[in-house]
């Protein structure tokens, strides 16, 4: 999973009315935890027959939820989990911060999936990116996690900080990692 | 079709990537399994005093031996696979079959090590993500005993302590 996008995607105007289907709140009353579920295309599958991708709004995670479409395709099943992980919000700004940012960032993921008739489950949590999703497909008993990457090197991914990796030698399950192909001016910037 | 390569050596990591294979073929079994041993050549010293035909039987009695489990495994369940022998670097050849066979995923078991242990005592999987865009399935094996979690921690003090040792002597 790579950097989250800088520039958040703007909010739709039917999120603006979007009801969460679940929520979790800390010992403190936080809001931790939100649920979203599709509207558009019904009905939705249970979590365990499905594959939960790790969103951050960069390319690299798209690249990983077109993956994640095909691999739903071949085995029929056309819902997917999202997760998209925020970092720590106070108390009062969890009120609406965290839905709007988790709306936000999967924007276009939403969009892509109810253009191709996919059902979806969008996960927004707050913390660490790789424990978080980790314990959310622990919890959903999901078939594995899809996460993109930036293809770091072994020293790179240390040194930085790949949540890919930190996915993979945590999770319970499978972990699909999509590399996109590096782009020019990524190169330029490493 | 979705055609996966499953690299295998003999280990417990790998029976976890087969498990996984299989859960899959359960769900649909629309799968080309495609399983890859690769063995490490043999130094000069060797190739130097042993005629080709030799070296290769030996190449193939231990590949025989990792894919045995998998293949017993395999067979009992009826699912179809084919078998691909290479001699070379592991994540090079896992790369290299990967692009030549045109697989869509590369199945691979790996151990659960932290970053630091990956980095010290490399990983194949890290290695084949480097090499290859083809999409990896990671699938973690069992957790690594008390000792090897901390074995580098605990050289990396011990050498400090045996330092600060002979500094004050």
């Amino acid at each position: 999973m790579s950097t989250p996008a800088t520039t958040a995607a703007p909010i739709l105007d039917a999120d603006a009315h979007a009801v969460p289907t679940g929520e979790r709140r800390d010992e403190h009353g936080r809001r931790i935890a939100l649920t979203f579920d599709s509207t558009v295309v019904r009905p939705i599958a249970p979590p365990a027959d499905c594959w939960c991708v790790a969103l951050d709004g960069s390319r690299h995670s798209m690249h990983a939820l077109t993956e994640a479409m095909r691999l739903a395709t071949e085995s029929g099943v056309r819902t997917l989990d999202l997760g998209t992980v925020h970092h720590w919000l106070s108390l009062e700004a969890a009120e609406t911060e965290l839905a709007c940012r988790g709306l936000a960032t999967s924007a276009d993921a939403r969009a892509l999936l109810d253009a191709r008739g996919f059902a979806w489950r969008l996960h927004v949590l707050m913390g660490e990116p790789a424990p978080r999703l980790v314990d959310l497909t622990q919890a959903l008993g999901s078939r594995g996690i899809v996460v993109g990457a930036r293809g770091l090197s072994a020293v790179e991914g240390l040194l930085i900080g790949s949540v890919a990796q930190q996915i993979i030698y945590n999770a319970r399950g499978a972990v699909l990692v999509v590399r996109a192909p590096a782009a020019p001016e990524e190169k330029v910037a490493c | 079709m979705l055609k996966v390569l499953v690299p295998v050596d003999g280990s417990s990591n790998a029976l976890h990537a087969v498990h996984h294979v299989l859960s899959e073929y359960q769900r649909n079994p629309a799968i080309d399994i495609h399983l890859l041993n690769v063995q490490p050549p043999f130094s000069r010293n060797v190739t130097r005093w042993s005629d080709r035909k030799t070296i290769n039987e030996a190449h193939l009695d231990a590949s025989e031996q990792a894919l045995q489990p998998i293949r017993q495994m395999l067979d009992k369940v009826c699912v179809p696979y084919s078998v691909h022998l290479a001699v070379g670097g592991k994540a090079s050849s896992i790369a290299e079959f990967a692009r030549q066979l045109r697989c869509d995923h590369i199945v691979i078991g790996t151990a659960r090590k932290n970053s630091l242990m990956r980095t010290v005592e490399g990983s194949v999987t890290n290695e084949v993500l480097e090499l290859t865009t083809v999409p990896v399935i990671a699938v973690a094996g069992d957790l690594p005993s008390t000792w090897e979690r901390y074995r580098i921690q605990l050289g990396a003090g011990g050498g400090l302590a045996w330092l600060v040792v002979a500094a004050l002597e």
